[in-house]
């Protein structure tokens, strides 16, 4: 009975053809992805904190040689507040006698508006230095100026430098398996710029998000520059999933 | 690979659901292109065979040669039922001649049955293909609104919507949808593409069918 005996392979022998199809075509997908590895060119992007603009302590840095900043002038000796609220009060003295008075009586008024512009402007100096005085004592003997800086510049400090560019490695290597995972981490960038020391001071609970954390200081590690004057830098980072923190 | 760890558990039954349907899709297409093609090749050479030949004894001692012809087999359940009407005649009547109207009929008869059991061989696992063309873009979409899911939920709980934090899980996500369609893509084509083959196949058998239910009503049908 012929249509009973063919001779090619029936559907099992398709399938198992089938089947190693796929295998193959998903083999070569491997070997192509393998060979296409993505490298983004990285720039390095350094982020300025312009709340901190300009430096909070100027002083923190290497003052300027005196030579090279001309000398401040003389501060004028203190004017009591009395003294700018009213002006000096004449003494009292007899009207004169018509015809005689009339000519002195212009010059004194000149002179009693010159001496009290005078006043109002060692007034409005007197202010000025109280505001300057003001902001220096709010920022304290804290150095938080740019180390090796002139100490007339604006600028951030290593440490926003540093958390900028962990920020950025972070940013490209983030994954994270629970909800908001937070790692404390210490690092020491080496006078190099190399990171000689990392530790975990705290761990976030999630192994996905460590390994992000671990492969962030690794990529930000390659692209750092190195620490002013030839100083090794340590701080502590938090890292969230929002991002990089000082803590 | 890494992507397909990462995905998950729902996800991951939707890719494997996905992968059979297409593993056995290609196994059918393979199968059917090989059973058309060779159907195909087999009727044309039986037809010049056929046309040729001086007697059906001649055609049906040669039948083995055209094993995997959907008109072979016609020919073949036409013939043995004809030789069944003739020696079942009277025995002083031509032997070569139908002693009954009738034996058309049983002819033409076991000429359908025929006809239709090559139809119903001929079509047999193109279901699979339908299905599978039109229903495996849904699976996957399935699998990637689920995983869309999942994905804002995961981004909900971390509380960042950075680019990184979004983009894995919908990539994820969308990689079911690309299965589904790759599934389901080639099982339309093929499913298409074998319909219109065995279409032709169908009045390729008609046409036999008729001619020899002719050639029987010519050459042995009583006078």
């Amino acid at each position: 009975m012929i249509g009973q005996t063919r001779r090619y392979p029936g559907p099992g022998g398709m399938f198992l053809c089938s089947f190693l199809c796929h295998l193959a075509v998903f083999a070569l997908i491997l070997w192509f992805n393998q060979d296409a590895v993505f490298t983004p060119s990285e720039e390095p992007v350094t982020y300025v904190d312009l709340a901190t603009l300009p430096v909070a302590a100027p002083q923190a840095g290497t003052p300027a040689p005196a030579e090279s900043t001309p000398a401040p002038p003389a501060a004028p000796a203190p004017v009591p507040h009395a003294a700018m609220a009213l002006p000096p009060s004449k003494p009292k003295t007899q009207p004169p006698v018509k015809g005689k008075t009339e000519k002195p009586s212009a010059e004194e008024g000149k002179e009693f508006s010159e001496r009290m512009k005078d006043l109002q402007r060692k007034a409005e100096e007197r202010q000025l230095e109280a505001a300057v005085a003001g902001l220096k004592s709010r920022g304290g003997n804290k150095t938080v100026g740019m180390p090796g800086a002139k100490g007339n510049q604006a600028g951030s400090d290593y440490g926003s430098y540093l958390q900028s560019r962990l920020k950025d490695a972070f940013r490209d290597v983030i994954a994270l398996q629970s909800g908001t995972p937070q790692a404390l981490v210490r690092i020491k960038v080496g006078p190099d710029g190399r990171i000689t020391d990392y530790r975990v001071e705290k761990r976030s609970g999630d192994p996905v998000f460590d390994d992000a954390v671990s492969r962030a200081v690794t990529l930000a590690g390659r692209t750092l520059r190195p620490p002013p004057n030839g100083q090794s830098f340590e701080r502590v980072f938090r890292f969230k999933p929002e991002g990089v923190a000082l803590p | 690979m890494g992507m397909f760890a990462s995905t998950g558990l729902v996800v991951k039954i939707v890719l494997i659901v996905l992968l059979y349907f297409s593993v056995v899709s290609w196994g059918i297409i393979f199968y059917k292109l090989l059973q058309v093609y060779r159907a195909n090749g087999a009727s044309k050479r039986f037809l010049e065979f056929f046309y040729k030949a001086k007697s059906f004894d001649a055609i049906g001692s040669q039948l083995d040669r055209f094993e995997n012809s959907p008109l072979a087999v016609l020919f073949q359940d036409g013939y043995n039922e004809l030789k069944k009407l003739r020696g079942k005649g009277d025995e002083k009547a031509d032997p070569s001649v139908i002693s009954t109207d009738l034996g058309i009929d049983n002819i033409a008869r076991s000429l359908r049955r025929a006809t239709t059991s090559e139809i119903t061989r001929l079509e047999k696992y193109l279901t699979f293909l339908a299905t599978t063309g039109a229903t495996a873009p849904f699976i996957g979409l399935f699998g990637t609104v689920w995983g869309i899911m999942s994905a804002f939920e995961k981004i909900g709980q971390s509380g960042s919507a950075s680019l990184a934090v979004v983009a894995p899980g919908i990539a994820e996500a969308l990689i079911a949808t690309a299965i589904g369609l790759v599934a389901a893509i080639p099982a339309v084509m093929g499913y298409n593409h074998f319909q219109q083959k065995i279409r032709v196949l169908i009045s390729e058998m008609d046409s036999f069918s008729t001619e020899f239910l002719n050639i029987v009503q010519r050459n042995f049908a009583g006078r």
